[in-house]
């Protein structure tokens, strides 16, 4: 959530934290269930506050405000974490920082994750869980960007009747942010960044991630003002255009920027 | 040096021949197909530069954004952008300098599409898009898949707080 987003998909350390923590217990899954389905704020329900989140100036406090600020919108007023202001063509058009949108992030959000939670744990919409929980799939999240608008996309897949024969993939997709995404998949450094990989030949692991892309995409921007004779127009492409090149690569980004790490970044509470 | 009055008409000629078959000027449009902007639509001329070289022409068309019923797909023989038709009505703007002399003017486009995009419903949503260095040329050694390093690997620390 917080951090470059170089990629245009990601899990990263923050969803990874956040899948530990649904999945690793089912009673844990089941209070996030009670706390979302109650409108208990989603920023404290406990994913965040884990040791394996701080890094560098982002403590507990720092995640909860970016989540409430910049995904919801949010603004914190005396003492208080409250809605954002109404939309208004000028003066609001937008909530939070994504761009070009304006719309209710925290009620989407929520709805997503109850959806995924109740799917997971095998449960009707709004069916209470009961005290001995049979089912408890594991949860997947990704985080897309950009799109139009902010909307989340429920997957899920039986495989068996155990208990854990199931899956519950997430979509977050979301407008753009201003965070710059990256003209190429590689990355390059001595060591590589932790998470990184090229061209894997295998998949040992639990998990894993791969984009497959060409090396480079070459930006190429039109230029429509060149003086012409009459009628010689040159029509625009929308917005930059590109044209990839070199080898197509298989890569596994790096955890920081939205790769995952095997074994995955586990939920540490302080 | 272009004559003004010329200018506007030749403007008028370019704009129509590029723009009218992809904006139809339908008559149930206010003002449909080419005008001049204001203040200039009133005397009908551009805005000369002092040299007297170059006529800047501010214009706009009116159409609405119509399938071409000759082609069988309905789509537009010029293929405007990979647009299909939307039926919508766009406004077009515009300001083209006119330089040379008469029969052979020369044009230079300055067109708000932005804006006429989003008449037809077509909206821009992106990041910023750095342009990194070109990889390495290929020859390079395939660097062998591994495991990750251990999930207790601290974050690198981002750049800064997200605003």
């Amino acid at each position: 959530m917080v951090g470059s987003m170089p990629y245009s998909l990601e899990k990263g350390p923050y969803f990874s934290v956040l899948e530990d923590y649904v999945n690793g217990s089912r009673q844990r899954a089941r209070s996030a269930l009670e706390e979302l389905r109650s409108g208990a704020p989603i920023a404290t329900i406990g994913a965040l506050d884990s040791k394996t989140l701080d890094a560098g100036p982002y403590d507990t406090a720092a995640l909860i405000a970016h989540l409430n600020t910049d995904w919801f919108g949010f603004q914190h007023k005396g003492g208080k974490w409250v809605p954002q202001d109404p939309y208004h063509p000028q003066t609001n058009p937008t909530t939070g920082f994504w761009m070009g949108w304006y719309g209710d992030c925290e009620a989407i959000f929520r709805e997503t994750l109850i959806r995924a939670c109740e799917l997971s744990l095998g449960l009707d919409h709004g069916e209470a869980a009961p005290r001995r929980i049979t089912q408890h799939w594991p949860i997947e999240l990704f985080w897309r960007c950009p799109v139009p608008w902010f909307e989340g996309w429920v997957t899920w897949r039986r495989a068996t009747t155990s208990a854990a024969g199931g899956q519950v993939t997430v979509m977050v997709s979301t407008p753009g942010h201003g965070h710059p995404l990256v003209n190429t998949p590689l990355r390059t450094g001595t060591p590589p960044p932790a998470g990184y990989q090229q061209d894997p030949a295998s998949a040992p692991g639990s998990q894993g991630m791969w984009v497959v892309s060409q090396s480079y995409h070459r930006p190429r921007p039109a230029v429509l003002s060149a003086e012409s004779g009459l009628g010689e127009w040159t029509f625009p492409t929308v917005g930059l255009a590109f044209a990839s090149e070199g080898d197509v690569v298989v890569v596994a980004p790096p955890e920081h920027e939205g790769g995952v790490l095997d074994p995955p970044r586990k939920w540490d509470p302080h | 040096m272009p004559d003004p009055r010329e200018a506007v008409e030749a403007v008028e000629r370019d704009v129509t021949e590029a723009i009218g078959a992809w904006l139809m000027p339908d008559p149930e449009l206010d003002r449909p197909g080419f005008r001049l902007l204001e203040p200039f639509e009133s005397d009908g001329e551009g805005l000369t530069s002092p040299d007297q070289a170059t006529v800047a022409v501010p214009w706009a068309w009116v159409g609405r954004h119509a399938s071409d019923a000759a082609t069988p797909e309905g789509t537009h023989p010029t293929d405007l952008m990979g647009f299909l038709a939307t039926d919508r009505a766009v406004e077009l703007r515009g300001v083209t300098l006119v330089r040379g002399e008469s029969g052979d003017l020369r044009f230079s486009r300055f067109v708000d599409w932005t804006s006429a995009l989003a008449d037809i419903g077509v909206g821009i949503f992106t990041r910023p898009i750095t342009d990194a260095p070109p990889p390495p040329a290929p020859g390079r050694p395939v660097r062998p898949g591994g495991r990750s390093p251990r999930a207790g690997t601290p974050l690198r620390p981002t750049p800064g707080p997200v605003s």
